[in-house]
């Protein structure tokens, strides 16, 4: 019993020294409302999770990686004190597989880990778009984690060449044609891609900025969006009413839960739980590394990207879609996303009050995913028009009539329900009295949508 | 002062700059490269008739002008004493005009050999103006007629492939490259075909490379 007491008191005091030097209370995150203790409202804290875990692992495996295309003396295969006949960082992957003490682990975990922090990140990024949580104030949070996307791709892009195997070789170079064929853009952004145009140069530019120029850009982004999540909290729950982001926030203000330790240990659980699913998969199933870039035994050596570039792959198989027209809509698509806020200006949160953008986000994830399996079914084969407008073509219809005839049917239920209410009682929910008495478009998706 | 500091920072960043973009290695105009046969003996046209013909499903590879820019050689004539192929082809060289070498790495997004793979006649049964044997990209389904300066036979690629000169020497019988033929267009992943990696130097060995396998049959 003494000892507990003296124990305890001890820990009290040594850890009362280091939060009274530090200010360390001072340094937790903003506290949040309890009801959004759920995973949905944490799908942001998932990505960070996921981006530690490759920080870890990623530094980990920059102890043993060799960004060099000439032959090296570590052992991948070839008679000890002999040069490898493959390139040194495809040799040094094959070495961290095969002789690091767990390297297997560490290497599938790392790979792993970007697919599901890709993964997430798209989850979080739907999620935003579907519950309008980039409307005011979080429109810069919004385009900050636009480009937070786009740097987690970048990510993947870069780190799919690292292992240097002829399958991440030949996709890289058609990601850097891609590039190239730009017009105006290609030739003044071609030396700086490909340096001095060497495979050395193109391995060292991608490795400089994988492990180091994405990573700090990252980061920084990071840190924006974090300090404007505690600028502004979490955002509401989708409402239809605008009165009732006002209590949301004021209920905010009283009921909420501290960071130190309630969220912290909230997002540790979560983390844990993530590692250890991470860890298990990447035991049970490690990954296969392709041969090396230059291995003249080389058979069936298909080209095709990661799962997430997959969409952009098969767009360019689509006939009459040149390399610069593919270029074309991804960055047509990356505009959309991050000048949403200034697309979407209406009040209301709720996706049932926004069937324009309803609509549109369900055909970017449909053709998203259809363009993912198709392009994983059959990477490289020419895909002809017909066929082309028989599969994207009825998922813009559908949605398009899905949502318009759902937004009809919600608008006169909700119209009703309105009359039904003194409508002094609800001050700003809908602030045109003229709308009500509209009649309803069929289909009313263009009619109405921007309201 | 602000002037002056504006102009350090300008040279700062031009310094900068200087670093991003390195200086560009390559050629300034092409050369004469002796090809060296698998063996490191020097290549004749009599070998190339002997060994390889339209039929050769192995991809017989070289590097020209620059280390990172492979090429196909291909025999295009018909095995000794029977028909098929083709003879006299644009840039051919040798006995019967039918030895050619053309850029291994596909124009539409440069994709390299294996995925451009040579299919001989038979392989597949269509034929495009009357050719059944040419050079197929299994990443997004370009075909080049190998018997016509590997023009475009299908999409989605629109220019050919760059074709390698080559030069045979009646008087030893030996192969050289010596060039690309004008008009060619810049191999794919380069700015210019002569920017991008140390050129080759005096001579270089042929490789061989199994092609891609299974041959996809899949054309629009």
């Amino acid at each position: 019993m003494g000892i507990e007491r003296w124990f305890n008191r001890t820990l009290n005091r040594i850890w009362g020294f280091v939060e009274d030097r530090t200010g360390m209370p001072k340094w937790a995150l903003r506290p949040q409302p309890e009801f959004t203790f759920k995973p949905s409202y944490w799908t942001g804290a998932f990505v960070v999770n996921a981006l530690l875990w490759q920080v870890v692992s990623g530094l980990l495996l920059l102890l043993y990686y060799q960004p060099s295309v000439g032959p090296t003396l570590l052992s991948c295969g070839q008679p000890p004190g002999a040069l490898s006949a493959s390139p040194a960082a495809w040799c040094s992957t094959y070495y961290v597989i095969n002789s690091v003490p767990m390297g297997s682990l560490l290497l599938s975990s790392h790979l792993y880990g970007a697919y599901a922090m890709i993964f997430l990140a798209f989850v979080h990024f739907f999620r935003g778009y579907y519950l309008g949580v980039y409307k005011a104030p979080r429109e810069l949070s919004w385009m900050v984690g636009t480009l937070l996307l786009l740097m987690t791709l970048g990510m993947g892009f870069t780190g799919y060449l690292l292992p240097y195997t002829q399958l991440s070789y030949n996709a890289t170079s058609v990601g850097i044609v891609l590039a190239l064929r730009l017009p105006y853009a290609g030739p003044l952004l071609g030396p700086f891609i490909l340096g001095d145009g060497t495979p050395q140069g193109l391995l060292s530019r991608m490795f400089a900025a994988h492990i180091l120029l994405i990573p700090l850009a990252l980061l920084a982004l990071l840190y924006a969006h974090i300090a404007l999540f505690e600028s502004h909290g979490i955002a509401p729950p989708a409402t239809s009413d605008p009165l009732q982001r006002r209590r949301f926030i004021a209920r905010e203000e009283k009921d909420h839960v501290p960071f130190m330790p309630h969220i912290f240990f909230y997002i540790t659980k979560w983390a844990l739980l993530y590692i250890g699913l991470l860890i298990g998969i990447a035991a049970l199933w490690p990954w296969q590394l392709p041969t090396y870039v230059g291995d003249l035994t080389a058979v069936g050596v298909v080209t095709e990207p990661d799962w997430y570039f997959l969409w952009v792959f098969k767009l360019v198989d689509f006939e009459g879609v040149t390399p610069v027209l593919a270029v074309g809509i991804t960055n047509v698509v990356l505009l959309y996303i991050l000048l949403l806020p200034f697309l979407d200006r209406s009040k209301r949160t709720h996706p049932r009050d926004r069937p324009v953008f309803l609509a549109i986000g369900n055909t970017m994830l449909g053709i998203f995913v259809m363009l993912t399996v198709w392009g994983g079914l059959t990477p490289g084969e020419l895909i002809l028009l017909p066929a082309i407008a028989a599969r994207l073509v009825p998922i813009a219809i559908v949605n398009a009539v899905v949502v318009g005839l759902f937004y009809w049917r919600y608008r006169s239920s909700y119209r009703s329900r309105l009359a039904a209410r003194a409508p002094d009682r609800l001050p700003g929910a809908y602030p045109e009295s003229g709308a009500a008495a509209r009649p309803p478009v069929p289909g009313g998706v263009e009619a109405s949508g921007r309201e | 002062m602000a002037g002056l500091l504006g102009a350090g920072g300008l040279g700062i960043a031009g310094g900068a700059l200087q670093y991003v973009q390195p200086p560009v290695v390559g050629a300034t105009s092409y050369f004469k490269t002796q090809l060296l046969d698998l063996d490191g003996s020097p290549l004749t046209a009599t070998k190339v008739m002997a060994e390889y013909d339209v039929l050769t499903s192995d991809l017989i590879l070289f590097n020209y002008p620059l280390l990172n820019e492979p090429n196909f050689l291909l025999n295009v004539a018909p095995p000794n004493g029977s028909s098929g192929g083709a003879t006299n082809v644009p840039g051919g060289v040798g006995p019967q005009k039918s030895i050619v070498a053309y850029s291994a790495i596909c124009q539409h997004l440069g994709c390299p050999a294996p995925a451009l793979s040579y299919y001989p006649p038979g392989t597949c049964s269509q034929a495009f103006n009357g050719r059944g044997f040419y050079l197929h990209c299994t990443c997004h389904g370009s075909t080049y007629d190998v018997a016509n300066g590997a023009a475009n036979l299908t999409g989605p690629a629109v220019l050919p492939l760059p074709q390698v000169v080559l030069e045979w020497n009646e008087g030893d019988d030996t192969l050289a490259a010596v060039g690309m033929t004008a008009g060619s267009p810049p191999v794919n992943g380069h700015l210019d075909t002569l920017q991008g990696d140390y050129p080759v130097g005096a001579s270089v060995q042929l490789q061989k490379q199994a092609p891609i396998s299974p041959l996809s049959c899949f054309f629009p």
